[in-house]
């Protein structure tokens, strides 16, 4: 449909520059530069040299991005962009990229809410979002519940962490383990040898106590300790650490919890669709357990495919797109990047 | 040629409109917002004003000029990249010069100092003769910086730490420079100005050097520089201002942040010339603060 609006999408809210380029619910280009190898020496995600690789890559990444669509900058209906929450320097460079193209090619920008643009990337592989919804999104940033009524106007948070981020508790346990990062993927791998029940980790904020003021709130910090006590238990006693199953039962303990309250969260809300989305959705464990869960109660899950559920591009020109679709206004030139900006803006108003 | 400026390494967001001809440059507008935390959200309308005020069109733009600092890095990305993204889209080339060869190159002839604030009580610094960079750029604490010039030395060592001074590269060759880098322990600082008064004279075709008074036979000298005033006979730049009793010479408060007519004239030839466009990398005199784990990290903390 050639008369939907062609839109492109920008993010750097964190290690990963990406563009993408997306006509109404169809994906046309999402190219993406990664600095993840420069942090793995660091441990972590470090701001400012994912600062320096945004301001390197954007310029090829767009040219990929426009190549892979076969389009020039002069078609794009709209320019949409991550400006929040996020690494506040990476956010500035991809904001401040949006607005020389939008200037210098007289075109429409929008600063769009990166948790927002998670829950909208499902729109470029199952088609329309079923409102309401139920979205879990977890990553090494973020872990969230929403509740979303209206994608392009605005999102309820129901919950989220309330200390370290379901992808952040990977990558500290990969860390403790040896295993490398980002922890994600190589606890996912390690684990399919072990067994999910040999260690019998906490689940945080499942107690009853605990559920009546973070019904929805999730809590990784304890999991983490638990691990690494259990662990330094192992070594002082001279024994070997069996890699597979603290992975497996790791990664158990957080699914179990994730999986729980997402669908506690449907059900609450008298919601049948659960998207899920951010890094941590790539996990295949969350998956099946999600599935598995949710066929229990008639409820539907979406998750698209882990190139989409990390960060990228495609996920702000889908949030875009459904923007324009929408009618709503676009943002202004002074735009500021907002590091901590709220669930409740998806996007910021002109 | 109409060519847009930005300048985003001091506290001030600049955005100029230069029209380059064969042989003049006449600034069109120019507007400047100083706010040091604000880069992200004044650039943009700056431009946007800029060119509505000159009534241009974004494709009217026949080139980008950018200052690549050195400066707060935060601030300074958001010029770069707008300057990228802007060129990318208009198909026309940018140009990067060094922020401070602005300041330096406006406040024209005599032994100026450029200090630019670096936060963290420290400036970013380089040392110009006749508008021509001598030392630097590079960063120091206020208090340092008149031995930083002097170690600096000889105009050989300062260029061999910025290869892009081309034009400076031609003089490296010259002996005049050889007689200097085999002076060891003189007043290396009153040398390498009497040098780059040489360099100067050369390159705007006048005779060599002039004498004044520096011996660049290799004899001792008899006064070591004690400060700053000892060096230059005046500063600009924001820095400048900030710690203007710790340099003790003149401050000129006109020129506080790089004009964009000044880095458009130091791309100049580029311009005129057709360049091909360069890659906007900024000036790093810092490395990042994040430092490798030595080994295992423990979680328990
Ligand atoms: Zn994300």
């Amino acid at each position: 449909m050639a008369d939907e609006p062609l839109v492109l999408g920008i993010e750097t809210s964190c290690d990963e520059t990406g563009i993408g380029i997306v006509r109404g619910h169809t994906l046309l280009a999402d190219a993406l530069a990664s600095s993840v190898d420069q942090h793995a020496r660091f441990g972590g995600v470090v701001p400012e040299v994912a600062s320096r690789a945004h301001l390197e890559a954007i310029v090829p990444t767009m040219q990929r991005a426009l190549d892979d669509a076969k389009v020039t900058l002069a078609d794009i209906d709209a320019i949409a962009v991550t400006s929040g929450p996020g690494l506040a320097g990476a956010l500035l460079v991809g904001v401040a990229a949006a607005k020389g193209y939008a200037l210098a090619a007289d075109k429409p920008i929008y600063g769009v809410n990166h948790l927002a643009a998670h829950v909208a990337v499902d729109t470029l592989e199952h088609g329309p979002l079923p409102e309401p919804a139920v979205a879990m999104l977890v990553s090494g940033g973020h872990s969230s519940l929403l509740l979303v009524d209206d994608l392009t106007n605005g999102v309820t948070p129901l919950g989220a962490t309330i200390d370290d981020a379901a992808g952040e508790a990977f990558d500290k346990v990969a860390r403790l383990l040896g295993l490398g990062f980002p922890g994600g993927p190589v606890i996912d791998r390690t684990a399919k040898e072990g067994n999910p029940r040999s260690i019998a980790f906490p689940r945080g904020l499942t107690a009853p106590k605990d559920l009546a003021a973070h019904r929805f709130d999730f809590s990784f910090s304890g999991l983490k300790t638990a691990v690494a006590r259990w662990v330094e238990a192992r070594e002082r006693d001279g024994e070997p650490v069996p890699l597979a199953d603290v992975s497996a039962s790791f990664q158990e303990a957080v699914c179990d919890v994730l999986t729980a309250k997402a669908i506690e969260a449907c059900r609450t809300n008298g919601v049948s669709t659960l998207v899920i989305g951010g890094g941590v959705a790539a996990n295949s464990r969350l998956r099946v357990l999600a599935e598995e869960r949710a066929a229990k109660h008639g409820i539907e899950v979406r998750v698209p495919r882990p190139s989409l559920c990390t960060d990228n591009g495609a996920m702000v020109a889908a949030l875009g797109s459904r923007l324009v679709a929408a009618g709503v206004a676009p943002s202004r030139l002074d735009l500021p990047a907002d590091s901590a900006m709220p669930l409740t803006t998806v996007s910021v108003a002109g | 040629m109409l060519v847009l400026a930005l300048d985003t390494a001091t506290p001030a967001s600049t955005a100029a409109l230069v029209e380059v001809t064969s042989d003049a440059l006449h600034g069109v507008a120019e507007r400047r917002t100083v706010d040091p935390r604000a880069h992200g959200e004044k650039l943009a309308p700056e431009i946007e004003a800029t060119l509505a005020e000159a009534g241009v069109r974004p494709g009217d733009l026949g080139a980008i000029v950018a200052g690549l600092g050195p400066g707060p890095f935060t601030g300074l990305r958001v010029g770069l990249v707008t300057a990228a993204g802007m060129g990318q889209a208009l198909g026309i080339p940018t140009y990067g010069v060094c922020s401070l060869d602005g300041l330096g190159r406006a406040a024209g002839p005599g032994r100026v100092l450029v200090a630019t604030d670096a936060r963290r009580r420290e400036v970013y610094f380089a040392t110009y003769l006749d508008g021509v960079r001598v030392v630097g750029p590079d960063v120091a604490r206020p208090g340092d910086v008149a031995a930083a010039i002097v170690r600096a030395g000889t105009p050989a060592r300062s260029r061999a730490r910025n290869s892009a001074a081309t034009d400076a590269a031609a003089l490296a060759e010259s002996e005049t420079l050889e007689a200097a880098t085999s002076l060891v322990g003189v007043d290396a600082a009153r040398v390498a100005a009497a040098l780059a008064r040489a360099e100067a004279a050369d390159l705007i075709g006048q005779a060599t050097a002039r004498d004044d008074g520096v011996d660049l036979t290799g004899r001792e000298s008899a006064r070591p520089a004690a400060g700053v005033h000892d060096l230059v006979d005046r500063a600009v730049g924001e820095g400048a201002l900030k710690y203007g009793d710790q340099f003790g010479v003149p401050v000129e408060e006109h020129l506080l942040y790089p004009p964009g007519a000044a880095l458009v004239a130091l791309a100049a030839d580029r311009i005129r010339t057709k360049a091909p466009s360069e890659a906007l990398t900024p000036l790093y005199l810092r490395r990042p603060d994040a430092v490798e784990p030595a080994g295992r990290k423990p979680v328990l903390t």
